[in-house]
Parts: structure tokens; C-alpha cells; sequence
């Protein structure tokens, strides 16, 4: 039961502490709470105080002809401090406590994508605000079917996430283990998407990611149709699609708006590109140092004079240059862009030019180590870059030991870890084992948009049919 | 974990086996076999030194020589005078000198079979009236490194007489020791210091007897090769042969040799209307007949060194081995067909008189 007025607005400045951007106004028989820092003075202005300092009449009256769209009777006191702290503004009045909403627009507008950029296909991003995340995407799924299902996680920082999925179409399994999950959370702040994203998989099986991460609203309403769920965070300009695929990081999604034939080819380019930035240190050691006979002789007197006078063995040659590169790479990420070129400017001359002139590196390797890096980049998931590199370190290490022999029992590894993570049930390697050529259609090559009529077995058992037939 | 261990173990137990780093081996191109009195064997050692700043591409290569009383002490007393580890996997060709060849083939193929650290991928070659020592010694501008230059003239070089696809050192030995059927090598010389090849040598069993006339080695690899465009003359004519094909089997007790090719018109020296049709048959039987005169000669000649080059006794022994008797392939009575049909002119029908 509610109290007083000035019990409950005792109450509510001893929760707060006296905080300094708590305010409290008193307009005749009328008491006015707002957090300062989270409301919209104008809207306060405009709605409230207006309002009640002419009106002379019943309190019911006024409400009636408040202009304010969102207006809420608390029942229980409990609710003030969620209201408070959500930008709402509390008119207390007798033993009747209001909440009218007059939260401040504290986000930036909609940009173009930073990091999933596409030369075609929409420029609009997400923000950190999930209303708009949300209208992003409600715009262009114009259904009753798409479900958003709300949470609050965060003992601290009550955050609001929001569970995204067409009921038709997505399996309710699915829906059922990440509600399960999500329950089961209990943290004191979410701060991002990626934590909860860490949160929902299992972040110490695998370095892959398990989860997209994307900032562009048509690849996750593309998700949504072909059957997953997508998790909105307050706060955070990216937004998780679940469950996630090896194959999933391997090309963007905004591939689709290219004609099936022109984009193959590049399609195939990047699967070589993760071959290559897998195998290409690991791949030149072994021949290098174990299996010359395999290079033909005026390549192999070729590299022999290159590298004649390097101090050290090919290995740990590729050692050095692999990890100067990620020095050079992280340094480059981590200053500021306006110093950045000098950094480059730097990186390359002692890279490329001072250490091959000085004898260090041999200039065979500095291209291997190029085409590496250059490969590797193709991949726009920094997490999956990240996890390549784990591999990449392993096959290195293994053909070190044991050359082409080692390459193999490295590759044997790698294929039996990626075999064995399990994503929400489903298997990582999925649509490559178990096969699905429907799904590999539209993830590893793409299928003529006509000839396209299927969803993923894995993904919608209940509705597969997406072009043609009946929905 | 008991994976990773298990997976770490069978790298770390290996131990670096093969382990070797790539300035600290000499590449071997070829190796030459000499016999004086006594075997010298020599090593053709590629130096991969950069010379100086800007002249990084010249190759130069040095010769290493070693002597001993078998061809495995010769062996081992060249390569200790290499000073780093001598590596063979990349070695192209195998020369041999007259007086080795002369000496026997058994001891040296026998070895190379067996050491492991040599790839069977090489080509022999006997050096005639050269030792293998100045062979290497050559410096071609083109190619310096001259076992290398042997190997690419014989296989991609437009020569009349050109390795076989049973030249590969591996596919040699078992030639060699094959039933009915005596090996012959590619014969090298040395003309005004640069390398030439205009023989065949003949082996009968496991040493050399002879060296073909230059006709007779075309004629040989006419036979055993799928060669373009070598010439063919009769009297005052000139064509060029293409698409030789030669069948050989063994048919009621005798052997059959069926040789077709298309020639391809390239000097004349009669007035002849290449309009007239009938010019073309006259030219194929004409050559026909070359063709076959030539075929005979070469197995008359062979025969008379007791060598079945051919290896007609190998498709009676394929056929019959009951009826196989050593060197029933010299004996055996053989027939030949060549029909060379002429059917190109070039590319003018006039002829400059």
C-alpha cells in the first residue's frame, strides 16, 4: 500500500542518496520527481508542469488532458526506481503516484556501417538506442509473426534485451534454450552484446565465434527469415543472431544483392583465402626446411640464394615477422586514425625494405608473411580472424617439428576441434557434415535468387518453403 | 588433453627427423662417373653464394672430384670434400664416360638404387670422347647450370634425339634388368665447347659396345619416341615427319613392325606442281620406302653388336615365354611396314625455280 505524499518522497530521496540530479517540485497539492539526467526538461516542461500550474481541477481531469503519449499508474512503490531511472517522471498526488515518460534522446542518429561495409544493398546501421535497432528491423518485416520478447539482465545496470524470432518459421527448441539461458544469467552489468553473446555460448570451447555480431540490419532480418533468432542489447550497436555456423564467417551476407554467377568467383577466392592464411607460414617451412625436393630446382636455388646469410631457421624467422605483423596490426587498431598512416609508413619500411637490406629476413618471406596478413583480412569477423591465427600458429609450430607430416596431424586437429563444437545443439561445420546443400547455397556459394525456394533443413524444420508453394 | 599429448608426442618423438635448413645443404645437379684405372667420380655442386648487391641471379656452379678404387669409395671421397651436406634429391642427370660405360653398368646402378638419399627421377647420359668433368665445367649464358642445359635440351629442346619416356633413371633400371631387350643411352659430345647429340649409345647386357651412326639414332627415336618434326631425306627431298606412330608385335613367328607418320613437304628440288594430287602419292611411297630401308638398317646394325634395342625378344618372351631363348631377339625374323603419308605442302603451293 502506498503512503503519503512526503512518505513516499522521503522514501525515494533516501534510494537515491540526496543525488544531485534527482529533482523534486512541488506545484500546489502536486509533487513532481525526475531524474535530471535522463529526462527531457522540455518534455517535463511541456507535459507536466504546464499542465498543473494552470489547471485548477481534479487531478483525474488533468491527466485526461495530458498530452504526453505514455502515462502509467504505479500501483506498487517498488516500481518507482525502474520508472525513475528510465526517464519517467513521478506525479505524486495524494495516495496516486503517476509515471508520465519523458525520456531524453541520449543516441546519435542512424549511420552508414563502420565495419560490415558493402558497396551494395542498404547503408543504415544500428545504434546504441534498442527502439531504433528495433524499428530497424521491424521495418523491413512488416509481420505479426516476428515475436520480440523483453528481458531486463543486469543487477546493476538493468539493461533491456530484446529476443527477436518469427514464430513460424524459427524452431521453438531454439527459442526455448536461449530463454532457458537467458534466465539463468545473473550478472550485474551487461554492458554489450558481444559479453551477452559470450554469456549465451560457450566462450572456452572454441576460439571461434559462436555468434554473429552484425551492425547491419538486412543481414539480421535475412537471419531471421531463414529461421534463427536475433538478440537486441540496450546500449550496443551490434546485434547477436544465434545460432551461428563456421561458414557463416566466411562471406557477408550482403553478397546476396550480387548476381549468383559474379560472386561465386569471389565466393571461391575467399574459401582459398582461408586455406591460404591457414597453411601459407606453416606450408613454406615445411618445404623449406623438410621436403625441397618437392620446389622445382631454379625456384629452390632461387630461394637458397635469398636466403643465404639469414641468422636464423626459417621457423623462427616466420615466428618474428608473424608476430611483428600482429604488433604492427594491433598498434594500428589501437592509435588514434589521424596518426595512423605513420605507423604504416614506419611498419612497412622496417618490414619490407630495412629488414630484408639488413639481412634479417629473407624477402621470400616477407611475401609469405604479405600474403598471410592480406588473406586473413578478407575475413570482416575480427573474432574469426583472431581464432585463424590460433591455427595458424599450431600448423606453424607442427610443420617446424615435423614438416609436411606435421601439417597433416595440425590439420587433423583443427578438423576434429571444428567437428566437435556443438552450437546450440547444432553442429559447427554445418552445412558442410552434416551436408546441407541448401543451406552451403547460400552461405558458401550462392544459388540463383530464383532457384532459391528452400529454407535450412537444421534451421526451419516446420516451414521450409520460402519462394513458390504455400507459406 | 589426452588428445593434445597424444598429438604432441608423435611431433616432439620425431624429433625434427629430416630436419634441414636450406643454407646449410649444397644442391647436387648431377653426377659424372669417369674410369681410369681406377673410378673418378665427379660432383656438380650448384652454388647458391649471393655474389653482390644487384648480381643476385648469376648461379655459378663448381665441380667436385673424388677417386677410389669402387664407385662407392670414388662416391664417398667426393662428396667429404663438399663442406656442407650434400643433398641429391634435386640431382638431374647422370653422366657417364665412354671408358666407365665400357667398365659396366651393374655396380653404379646398383648403388644409386639402393641409397636412399638419392631421388630415381634423373636422366643418364653417356659422355662420348668427353670426360663428365669438362661437360660440367660448360658455362652457358643461357642456362649456367649444365646439367640443367643437358636435361631441358633432351626434353623440351627441338633436336632430333631427345629422351624417351623410359629415361627416367628408375624406369631405366628396370629396362635394364628386363628379359630380351638391351638398354641404349643418349649419347653426349662436345662440339666447339658446346654440347651436342648425334648418337645413341648401344649397351649389350651391362657395357657399352658402340655408338649409332647419326641416321640410325633418328631412326631410333623414330621408333621408341613420339618426336615432331624431324626430317626425313630421300635423294632430293626433304619432309618433316608428324605424328609417328610404331606398333610392334610378334605374329606367326615373326615380328611385325608397323611405323605410319604424316610428313609435311619442307625443300624439293625438282620442278613439282603441288596442284597435281598426284605428286603427294608419289612422295609418300617414295619416303615410304626410305622409311623402311632405314628401319632395316637399323636392326642390321644393332644385330651386328649382338644389341636387341628394340627389344624384339622381350615381345616374343611377352607373347611366348616358353619359346624364349636368350638372344632369340637377334635372330628372330622381322618384317617392316612403313607407310609415311605425305600430306601437307606448307604453307605455299608454289615452288621458287
Amino acid at each position: 500500500m502506498l503512503g503519503g505524499v512526503c512518505m513516499i518522497e522521503r522514501k525515494i530521496k533516501e534510494e537515491f542518496n540526496d543525488s544531485s540530479d534527482l529533482i523534486v517540485k512541488k506545484i500546489k497539492n502536486i509533487t513532481i520527481i525526475y531524474l535530471e539526467s535522463v529526462s527531457s526538461s522540455d518534455k517535463v516542461n511541456d507535459y507536466i508542469t504546464l499542465m498543473t500550474s494552470i489547471d485548477n481541477g481534479k487531478i483525474r481531469d488533468v491527466f485526461d488532458r495530458m498530452a504526453a503519449p505514455n502515462i502509467k499508474e504505479i500501483k506498487k512503490y517498488d516500481e518507482c526506481e525502474f520508472y525513475l531511472t528510465n526517464g519517467f517522471t513521478l506525479i505524486i498526488k495524494g495516495r496516486k503516484i503517476y509515471a508520465v515518460e519523458t525520456r531524453a534522446d541520449i543516441h546519435r542518429s542512424v549511420n552508414v556501417p563502420q565495419t560490415q561495409q558493402s558497396i551494395n544493398g542498404p547503408k543504415d546501421a544500428f545504434t546504441e538506442n534498442i527502439q531504433i535497432n528495433l524499428g530497424l528491423i521491424k521495418r523491413r518485416i512488416k509481420s505479426s509473426h516476428l515475436i520480440n520478447e523483453d528481458f531486463m539482465i543486469g543487477r546493476k545496470t538493468n539493461t533491456k534485451v530484446s529476443l527477436l524470432y518469427l514464430d513460424d518459421i524459427c524452431d521453438e527448441g531454439l527459442i526455448f534454450k536461449i530463454k532457458r539461458k537467458l534466465s539463468k544469467i545473473d550478472i550485474d552489468g551487461l554492458l554489450d552484446s558481444a559479453i551477452l553473446a559470450q554469456l549465451l555460448t560457450e566462450e572456452s570451447k572454441t576460439p571461434f565465434p559462436m555468434a554473429i555480431e552484425s551492425e547491419r540490419p538486412d543481414r539480421v532480418a535475412n537471419d531471421l527469415l531463414e529461421g534463427k533468432a536475433a538478440l537486441i542489447v540496450d546500449t550496443s550497436p551490434f546485434v547477436i543472431v544465434l545460432p551461428a555456423f563456421f561458414v557463416d564467417f566466411i562471406n557477408p551476407k550482403s553478397d546476396d544483392y550480387n548476381k549468383s554467377v559474379n560472386i561465386n568467383f569471389v565466393k571461391i577466392i575467399r574459401s582459398v583465402s582461408l586455406l591460404l592464411t591457414l597453411l601459407a607460414p606453416a606450408l613454406y617451412v615445411a618445404l623449406i626446411n623438410y621436403n625441397q625436393e618437392t620446389i622445382p630446382i631454379s625456384l629452390l636455388i632461387n630461394f637458397s640464394q635469398q636466403r643465404d646469410g639469414v641468422p636464423f631457421p626459417a621457423a623462427i624467422e616466420a615466428f618474428i615477422m608473424l608476430i611483428m605483423c600482429e604488433i604492427l596490426r594491433e598498434s594500428d587498431i589501437r592509435f588514434p586514425s589521424s596518426y595512423g598512416s605513420s605507423i604504416s609508413i614506419l611498419g612497412a619500411l622496417i618490414m619490407g625494405e630495412a629488414a630484408v637490406s639488413a639481412g634479417i629476413v629473407s624477402p621470400i618471406m616477407i611475401i609469405v608473411i604479405a600474403i598471410t596478413f592480406i588473406t586473413s583480412l578478407i575475413f570482416t569477423e575480427m573474432e574469426m580472424i583472431n581464432s585463424l591465427r590460433v591455427f595458424r600458429f599450431l600448423l606453424l609450430i607442427a610443420a617446424a617439428l615435423a614438416g609436411l607430416f606435421g601439417i597433416v596431424l595440425a590439420g587433423f586437429i583443427f578438423l576434429i576441434h571444428l567437428c566437435s563444437v556443438e552450437n546450440y545443439s547444432m553442429p559447427y561445420t554445418y552445412p558442410l557434415a552434416p551436408f546441407d546443400k541448401i543451406y552451403a547455397k547460400k552461405t558458401l556459394l550462392k544459388e540463383q535468387t530464383k532457384k532459391s525456394k528452400y529454407r535450412s533443413k537444421l534451421l526451419a524444420r516446420k516451414n521450409q518453403v520460402r519462394m513458390g508453394g504455400e507459406e | 588433453m589426452k588428445k593434445i599429448l597424444l598429438v604432441l608426442m608423435c611431433l616432439m618423438m620425431c624429433g625434427c627427423y629430416d630436419y634441414k635448413e636450406l643454407n646449410q645443404i649444397s644442391i647436387i645437379g648431377g653426377i659424372g662417373i669417369d674410369y681410369d684405372n681406377e673410378y673418378i667420380v665427379s660432383l656438380e655442386i650448384i652454388n647458391d653464394k649471393k655474389t653482390s648487391e644487384g648480381d643476385s641471379d648469376s648461379v655459378k656452379t663448381a665441380t667436385i672430384n673424388g677417386t677410389g678404387k669402387t664407385f662407392v669409395e670414388a662416391f664417398n671421397n667426393a662428396i667429404a670434400k663438399v663442406d656442407r651436406d650434400p643433398y641429391f634429391y634435386q640431382m638431374q642427370v647422370l653422366l657417364i664416360s665412354e671408358n666407365a660405360a665400357v667398365k659396366g653398368l651393374n655396380e653404379v646402378f646398383d648403388y644409386l638404387l639402393r641409397e636412399s638419399k638419392i631421388n630415381n627421377s634423373f636422366y643418364t647420359v653417356v659422355t662420348k670422347d668427353t670426360t663428365p668433368q669438362e661437360v660440367f665445367q660448360i658455362n652457358s649464358l643461357t642456362e649456367p647450370v649444365a646439367s640443367s642445359k643437358i636435361v631441358k635440351m633432351l626434353k623440351d629442346g627441338s633436336g632430333d634425339i631427345k629422351f624417351n619416356k623410359n629415361d627416367e633413371f628408375d624406369l631405366l633400371v628396370g629396362k635394364y634388368v628386363k628379359q630380351g631387350i638391351d638398354i641404349s643411352l643418349v649419347a653426349l659430345e662436345m662440339e666447339d665447347g658446346e654440347i651436342a647429340f648425334n648418337h645413341m649409345a648401344i649397351f649389350n647386357g651391362d657395357s657399352l659396345i658402340t655408338f649409332l651412326n647419326k641416321d640410325d639414332s633418328i631412326t631410333y627415336n623414330l621408333l621408341t619416341n613420339k618426336s615432331e618434326g624431324i626430317y626425313l631425306t630421300s635423294e632430293d627431298n626433304v619432309v618433316a615427319l608428324f605424328g609417328n606412330k610404331t606398333k610392334k608385335e610378334f605374329k606367326d613367328g615373326k615380328i611385325v613392325i608397323t611405323f605410319t607418320a604424316d610428313a609435311t613437304i619442307t625443300e624439293v628440288q625438282d620442278n613439282i606442281d603441288f596442284k597435281d594430287l598426284s605428286v603427294y602419292s608419289k612422295l609418300s611411297q617414295e619416303f615410304s620406302k626410305t622409311m623402311q630401308e632405314n628401319i632395316e638398317n637399323l636392326i642390321d646394325h644393332s644385330r651386328n653388336y649382338n644389341a636387341d634395342i628394340l627389344g624384339l625378344g622381350q615381345l616374343i618372351y611377352a607373347d611366348k615365354p616358353n619359346s624364349y631363348q636368350k638372344g632369340i631377339g637377334l635372330k628372330v625374323l622381322v618384317e617392316v611396314n612403313a607407310s609415311i603419308n605425305v600430306n601437307k605442302n606448307g604453307i605455299t603451293f608454289e615452288v621458287i625455280k
